[in-house]
């Protein structure tokens, strides 16, 4: 499998499928804002405003997603020195860091009309903020420290170090008393939404993720070009 | 009817905000990731002149130009 | 079967994540007071002083306990072990109802009164249509 990512079949894969992926993404985005505008019903508590959910949750959860992802193949690519792993953990990072910015701007704008406030400092809210600074710091490293030779050591260790982050976020608001509501949708038990509500959200899930792989290969794609044109200044 | 649907009982402006914000922001990232993308194909195309500017930039996506690539590739080893 | 080189990284690796995993661990747990959003009313309860300091309290509404004259509202948060009278002045969000999720931001009078300057309605983890909810309460 990892031949095939460093392949040159790879960047093929890329520029054969990237432009499928968006039509996919934006026919799945249509489906979604359908279903989660108009077909959808109301909350019995929150009324509409709780449909802001379908695009705050699932920015939530990719961008947690993504820096997982990063995290982990950091560890390895700082252990064994996998110069791939580093740029397709460079090439993820972009949509990570803007699914975060849409999680929190989103929330801050949902908090208004249930809660009655923009922000509050709870573990929740103020966790994602951490992880948002983490992203940024971690997208930085990669112009502050362009021509170290220890950029890959870097920005790993900044990685490994949000990784660390992640369950705190997850598990906050069952550990600690916050003013965010503790998780609807669980993977063990029973999830707390009416299906009518969770089909939006996972069709909003998936053209959110579709978004976050066409950005990354993208992305990917320019990295792979930079080495080339790079490696030909070379010759 | 239709304004009654944008409104959304008073939640409508922080319903459309919301929504909006993260479109604006969809928009913005594909149009900044897909310049960049551009300006390092053309930058391989121009400085290697394999493909005349005006020819690049209607077949940078063609099969010829994935070939070119790896040609690079090879060309380096 | 790998370098000495891969090998030192990796206990640096595994070292440098027990390290923050403790660390993290003695900081939450030393800043719980900061980390905790509010107290309940039987937290309130166990105070062993009552300080001049801004702090907020959280559970749910009694019912029947919101009463409304001129210009404040009287309402009383309950964990269902203990309670606190809260007496606030001004307008409560939209989702303020009695058996609902409340924080309240202020000050103690005393240990069964609060001052609050702020009220938040804190909701919780169900979504569903209201026809469901009736169709629910109905049963």
């Amino acid at each position: 499998m990892f031949t095939f990512f460093q392949s040159d079949k790879f960047l093929f894969f890329c520029l054969k499928y990237q432009k499928l992926i968006f039509y996919f993404f934006v026919s799945l985005l249509v489906l979604g804002l359908w279903e989660g505008l108009i077909v959808s019903p109301q909350d019995y508590v929150q009324g509409n405003s709780a449909r802001i959910m379908y695009v705050h949750v699932p920015s939530a959860w990719i961008s947690l997603g993504i820096f997982s992802v990063i995290g982990i193949l950091s560890i390895f690519s700082f252990i064994f020195k996998i110069k791939n792993f580093l740029i397709i953990c460079k090439s993820l990072a972009p949509s990570g860091l803007v699914f975060n910015l849409i999680a929190l701007v989103t929330g801050s704008i949902w908090g208004k009309p249930t809660w009655g406030t923009w922000w509050a400092w709870d573990a929740r809210i103020t966790s994602m903020l951490i992880l948002f600074l983490f992203y940024f710091i971690y997208l930085v490293s990669f112009s502050l420290f362009k021509k170290s030779k220890n950029l890959n050591k870097i920005s790993s260790i900044i990685a490994i170090l949000g990784l660390i982050n992640i369950p705190i976020i997850k598990f906050s608001v069952e550990w600690w008393s916050t003013l965010h509501q503790p998780s609807s949708v669980k993977i063990l038990s029973e999830t707390s939404i009416h299906n009518s509500m969770l089909l939006p959200l996972l069709i909003m899930t998936a053209s959110f993720a579709l978004f976050s792989l066409l950005i990354f290969l993208m992305k990917y794609n320019t990295e792979l070009i930079k080495l080339r044109n790079k490696r030909l200044d070379r010759l | 009817m239709i304004l009654n649907f944008l409104n959304m009982d008073g939640h409508g402006i922080f319903v459309w905000s919301a929504f909006i914000f993260t479109i604006i922001n969809f928009v913005t990232l594909h149009f900044i990731i897909s310049k960049n993308l551009k300006k390092e194909k053309m930058k391989f195309f121009s400085r290697y002149s394999i493909y005349k500017k005006d020819r690049a930039k209607y077949l940078p996506e063609s099969k010829e130009t994935v070939s070119v690539l790896k040609f690079a590739v090879k060309s380096k080893n | 079967m790998y370098g000495k080189k891969v090998k030192l990284r990796f206990i640096f690796i595994f070292a440098l994540i027990l390290i923050t995993i403790l660390t993290s661990y003695l900081v939450l747990n030393n800043l719980k007071s900061n980390v905790v959003y509010f107290l309940s009313p039987t937290e309130i309860n166990n105070l062993r002083e009552i300080t001049n300091e801004k702090l907020r309290v959280g559970g749910m509404v009694k019912k029947n306990s919101i009463k409304i004259d001129s210009n404040n509202i009287n309402f009383v948060i309950t964990d269902f072990s203990n309670e606190i009278i809260v007496s606030f002045s001004g307008s409560v969000p939209n989702l303020f109802k009695e058996e609902k999720g409340v924080v309240a931001e202020g000050y103690l009078r005393d240990k069964n009164f609060f001052i609050a300057n702020k009220i938040l309605a804190k909701h919780d983890e169900n979504y569903m249509p209201p026809e469901v909810k009736e169709a629910l309460e109905g049963k």
